[in-house]
């Protein structure tokens, strides 16, 4: 911009008090969350964005601040990210560690967690990208939040040793979230023991306590197995018009559970709908509706991205072995339009906002 | 740290009114490092109509901005902060601290004080210098510490001497085979990496979908471990730690395969040495097989009679079969609980109530197993 036309407008330079929204239910405190890091994000009631604090064993609710932004169109298309990135924060863009991208249904505008660098203690950042390419950090110095503990550390009355002293090294991966129902759902991974958790906690958050850890088991395409594998991520889903869980694991296939299973203190088996073939670890799934049928958009680390069709998902089971690298249960196409995608979000009915090889760009959904 | 850094400051267009004093200053926290900068000069019509902005209004930056200098280029956007004005000057104060070993450009444009005025650049230089460089982190120890481990083996545990950079981690760890090739299928990678929150212990899990029957990876490329084969865990000395140095050097853990492990842990039989009364000596367990290290140190504990926890320290030893705990106050006679939670599971990742793979399709229990198992013993008089 040229020295003259900067100061041309500057008598553009309005006041607009940015205003904040108004109080969001169940959003308790205001100040400083104490983020330590910023994980898997979800959007919950209306102003209210969940971050998972993997380094903060701790999942804070946000009220977002009120306020015109731009909504990112379907011709979106925002290169070299992380350089971007690294300018609002100062270090350089190889530097920047994405953790999440999420679109706020409302403002279809896209909230990116990241991390000020590489190091452990690096500082948390959420920074918005609207429309028009513009990025913002959200400031979370003063803000409307709530949040609730993560039982990551060891149990304090049943530990003997560092870990009842504040030494604990175990911590939980926080690999995604979603709100369902006035229930935030939390998939995470233990550092230590290997386990098939699947949290899920009321919003408004009550006392920490109200986590509930529910064991879910899985077939291993052996009709006679059954193993713990941890939940990587998930989505929600009807079938059959039940509430369920669709879930993809670590190492094994892609599973649903109903809702209303998840239970504290019971054990449930999930259904087996799909396997999905080897070298599948899955990153981040979202469904939508393509005339008249739905479907599933799965980023995988290794095999890019699957379109799966969720023709009978109701009467898939797989409890038969599947040989030979293949595929069974719901069929799938890969979608070599989106070869290297590590971030996956919906962008209203028709289109998903997606970063891939460093550009966040929105994509017809195929 | 004590920062030291240099300012150059570099007049772009220099008006005809120039102004009298520095126009960009360098505002200073603790041990000199920079933490705002000023744009001195503006009139105070202009101070005022900036002051009525909100404090991240993106306006204010068209005056005053800081850019990350990338290869001598101003990387943009600029960086995120705040606005404020603070006498007769603006000051932007940076959300982020600027990095120490990174230069930035701090950008001021002043309002003309007239139409007929030219307009005006400046900018100047922060270099914040690097700390001096500490030791580069070492491989510490690798765990479980056997030389034989069951073919199912689930994870290793890395410890390092200091802490570690995020994020980079398979590419650095290795598992040779006896041929000396590797398998570039061994471990599970996750983009999280499990780390502590310290980022000093890696948890790296061989593939489960390779370790459990039935599984597709399995039946492609087969079990990683077989049984009677030796294996070297090699960590190479390329990895980064948390201030980007290599590691002081490469690292290997070598090892032999042995047979499956595929029951729960059985408590029932361990072996308990009670110390004697008045004394501090430790409480031993002995397990008949190596136990997950990390667990150990948090899911055994000691109740008193009363069934309060006893505090005191944790030393796992002999390949992780034995559990010693030195309480902080000497014993005194009486019965005592050792509490073990459920979760404790050996290094094939079967726990206290059941295998790693469960093979009873269809009667698998409907509740969750107990979270703790209690072992009386007694300390006599």
């Amino acid at each position: 911009m040229s020295l003259v036309w900067r100061w041309a407008s500057l008598p553009a330079l309005v006041l607009c008090l940015a205003s904040v929204a108004a109080a969001a239910d169940g959003l308790d405190q205001t100040g400083n969350p104490g983020l330590k890091s910023a994980g898997p994000l979800a959007f919950g009631p209306k102003g209210v964005l969940f971050v998972g604090d993997p380094m903060g064993a701790q999942i804070v609710a946000i009220g977002l601040p009120a306020g015109e932004s731009t909504a990112i169109g379907a011709d979106f298309k925002l290169e070299n990210l992380a350089d971007k990135l690294g300018g609002v924060l100062g270090i350089p863009g190889t530097d920047v560690a994405i953790k999440d991208v999420a679109v706020d249904p409302a403002s279809k505008v896209a909230y990116v967690s990241c991390a000020r660098g590489q190091a452990p203690d690096a500082e948390p950042a959420i920074v918005t990208v609207d429309g028009k390419g513009n990025l913002k950090v959200l400031a979370t110095d003063k803000v409307q939040y709530a949040k609730v503990a993560l039982a990551s550390a060891p149990p304090a009355n049943a530990t003997a040793g560092k870990g009842g002293k504040g030494g604990s090294a175990r911590q939980l991966a926080i690999t995604d979230l979603a709100f369902v129902d006035g229930k935030l759902f939390i998939a995470g991974m233990s550092n230590e023991e290997f386990n098939s958790s699947l949290r899920s906690i009321e919003f408004p958050f009550k006392a920490a306590d109200t986590t509930t850890s529910v064991e879910i088991l899985h077939t291993a395409h052996n009709a006679a197995i059954e193993t713990r594998s941890p939940v990587r991520t998930f989505v929600p889903f009807n079938v059959g018009g039940q509430p369920q869980i669709l879930a993809a694991y670590q190492c094994t296939p892609l599973v649903t559970f109903p809702v209303s299973g998840l239970k504290s203190g019971t054990k449930i088996r999930g259904t087996t709908v799909a396997e999905l073939g080897n070298r599948n670890t899955p990153l981040d799934m979202i469904t939508y509706e393509k005339e008249g049928k739905q479907y599933l958009l799965l980023a995988n680390q290794a095999r890019g991205v699957m379109k799966i069709s969720t023709d009978g998902i109701d009467k898939s089971n797989l409890t038969a072995p599947v040989t030979g690298g293949g595929v069974a249960g719901l069929k799938y196409d890969t979608i070599a339009a989106l070869e290297g995608t590590t971030q996956l979000d919906k962008l209203g009915t028709n289109n998903a906002l997606v970063l891939a090889k460093g550009t966040l760009s929105a994509v017809a959904l195929p | 740290m004590t920062y030291r850094f240099c300012f150059s400051c570099v007049l772009v267009f220099f008006a005809a009114n120039c102004l009298g004093a520095e126009p960009i200053r360098i505002v200073q926290g603790d041990g000199g490092k920079p933490t705002a900068v000023e744009a001195v000069g503006m009139t105070p019509d202009v101070l005022a109509r900036l002051a009525k902005l909100p404090t991240d209004d993106p306006g204010l930056s068209h005056i005053l901005a800081v850019y990350l200098l990338t290869d001598g280029r101003a990387q943009r956007p600029e960086m995120a902060g705040k606005y404020e004005i603070i006498g007769d000057v603006l000051r932007f104060t940076p959300r982020f601290p600027l990095r120490a070993g990174l230069t930035y450009r701090a950008d001021y444009f002043p309002p003309p004080k007239s139409p007929q005025e030219s307009p005006a650049h400046y900018e100047k230089d922060i270099s914040v210098s690097a700390p001096p460089p500490k030791e580069p982190a070492k491989v510490a120890a690798i765990y479980p510490s056997a030389a034989i481990l069951p073919e199912n083996q689930l994870r290793f545990y890395l410890h390092f001497s200091s802490p570690m950079r995020l994020g980079d981690a398979y590419s650095h760890i290795k598992l040779l085979k006896e041929d000396g090739q590797p398998d570039k299928r061994a471990f599970l990678e996750i983009g999280e990496e499990l780390w502590d929150p310290t980022g000093q212990r890696l948890t790296l899990l061989f593939d489960p979908g390779r370790t459990k029957r039935g599984l597709k990876p399995r039946e492609e490329f087969g079990p990683v471990l077989l049984p009677g084969h030796k294996y070297k865990l090699v960590i190479d000395k390329d990895w980064l730690d948390a201030d980007g140095k290599p590691l002081a050097a490469n690292f290997e853990k070598r090892f032999t395969a042995g047979p499956m492990v595929e029951e729960a842990v059985d408590y029932k039989q361990w072996k308990i040495s009670s110390p004697p009364t008045r004394t501090q000596e430790p409480l031993v367990i002995r397990f008949p097989r190596p136990l997950d290290r990390a667990l150990l140190q948090w899911t055994i504990a000691v109740h008193d009679s009363a069934g309060k926890p006893i505090e005191g320290d944790v030393t796992v030893a002999d390949e992780e079969r034995r559990w010693e705990f030195r309480p902080d106050r000497s014993w005194s006679a009486g019965d005592y609980t050792l509490v073990a939670d459920t979760r404790l599971e050996d290094s094939a990742g079967n726990n206290l109530t059941a295998p790693f793979e469960v093979d009873v399709f269809g009667t698998a229990a409907k509740e969750i197993a107990p979270e703790y198992v209690r072992l009386p013993f007694k300390i006599s008089p």
